[in-house]
């Protein structure tokens, strides 16, 4: 009956201080609720951080790349009409048969060997390959190289033999020699 | 004097005894009289943690309201962004379509060396005295052969000066890890030395890389 009468009491006696502590109570209840919020909208900053500078980053980094991607898609225009096609064997070879009228060399062995139907996933070109035995002096031979390596078509030579059908003594330059080449020409099924 | 000694005596001696009167002292009625009231400590602690607390929660709040504020820009500018972003995304992959054009191209012409300007370059360092009767062009490195004219002694002799001048030759000695002297036989007729030497290249050769 005492600790009824003196709650009140109390509360009139301390207004200040019971409204303080509710407020305290209230507050302590608030931030705790509240502080709950802060991880997740950091976490959420930092997401959408991340994925607006990405974003700007790909408008930065994409420039000029309209510009180049044109460029390249000139390039490689180039370097398809510089294609040979696998199933056009005559004209293949009628490409290297004008080397030899040019070069004024002979032709010993021309063969276009068997190369891949298509091409491997992921690739553009496919490799057509050939075996060339030519005879000729060393100027003619080198003269043939030449047109093989900076030629219309990509050629790259993997493996090739000069021998000399001579004696071998020092003028041999002047005499005729042997190449045995496998080269192979960049192109399309 | 002696009274006065007497007395504190006396007083010593008296028993200890309670008030013979009841306290009717109501203390919770009676005024504070401390210098400075329980009440105003007790107020001011409240206020001082309601205030800290107050504090506390205003500045979560507002580090919330920045947070929210900057998570609302960076919406803003991925909105704003998002269709030049798709636009450009979708230009580099075509970029890089054409580009894996280009890197197959370079990969098939890629070669250590140029034949027919190694073969010049060989012409170029040939001494008089020797004649190459083969040159083979492997994957690993370079295979010659060849004669030199003269006796043993000497034609040796010119065999390994050939040896360090093709080492010298700045355009094989950047191609070339190692020129070695794999065989050297004298020939049973005209007097003359064969030799076999290898350029082995600095490193295994891209030209059969495919893909």
């Amino acid at each position: 009956m005492s600790k009824e009468k003196s709650s009140p009491n109390f509360l009139k006696k301390h207004p200040l201080s019971v409204g303080c502590a509710l407020l305290s109570l209230l507050l302590i209840a608030a931030i705790v609720y509240r502080r709950d919020a802060m991880p997740s909208t950091v976490s959420d900053l930092e997401d959408k951080t991340a994925r607006g500078e990405r974003l700007k980053a790909n408008i930065t980094n994409s420039a000029q790349l309209t510009e180049q991607r044109e460029a390249l898609v000139k390039t490689n225009a180039a370097v398809s009409s510089r294609l040979v096609k696998a199933s056009e064997l005559a004209k293949n070879l009628q490409y290297f048969y004008r080397m030899e009228a040019e070069t004024g060399t002979k032709y010993i062995e021309l063969r276009q060997q068997a190369s891949p139907t298509a091409v491997k996933p992921g690739n553009t070109y496919l490799s057509v390959p050939y075996t060339l035995t030519v005879e000729g002096s060393y100027l003619q031979l080198v003269t043939l190289l030449r047109r093989l390596e900076n030629g219309k078509h990509f050629c790259r030579i993997l493996n090739a033999t000069l021998a000399g059908k001579s004696t071998g003594e020092p003028a041999a330059a002047l005499d005729l020699l042997t190449l045995t080449m496998n080269l192979e020409l960049l192109g399309q099924p | 004097m002696a009274s006065l000694l007497k007395r504190k005596t006396e007083k010593r001696h008296a028993p200890l005894v309670p008030a013979w009167h009841p306290n009717f002292r109501n203390f919770e009625r009676l005024p504070d009289t401390k210098a400075v009231r329980t009440s105003f400590f007790v107020n001011g602690v409240a206020v001082v943690i309601a205030i800290s607390l107050l504090l506390v929660f205003a500045y979560q709040e507002y580090a919330l309201y920045v947070l929210k504020r900057q998570v609302t820009e960076w919406e803003e500018r991925i909105d704003r962004d998002q269709k030049a972003s798709v636009a450009a995304v979708a230009e580099y992959k075509k970029f890089q379509e054409e580009e894996k054009k280009v890197a197959e191209l370079d990969a098939f012409v890629a070669s250590k060396i140029v034949f027919s300007d190694m073969l010049l370059d060989l012409s170029r360092t040939l001494p008089p005295r020797i004649a190459l009767q083969n040159v083979v062009y492997r994957i690993d490195g370079v295979n010659l052969r060849g004669v030199v004219r003269g006796a043993g002694d000497r034609a040796s002799g010119e065999v390994a000066s050939y040896v360090q001048k093709l080492k010298s030759e700045p355009a094989f000695s950047k191609v070339f890890d190692s020129i070695t002297q794999s065989a050297l036989a004298r020939e049973s007729q005209g007097g003359r030395l064969s030799f076999e030497l290898f350029m082995k290249y600095k490193s295994t050769p891209a030209p059969a890389k495919k893909k």
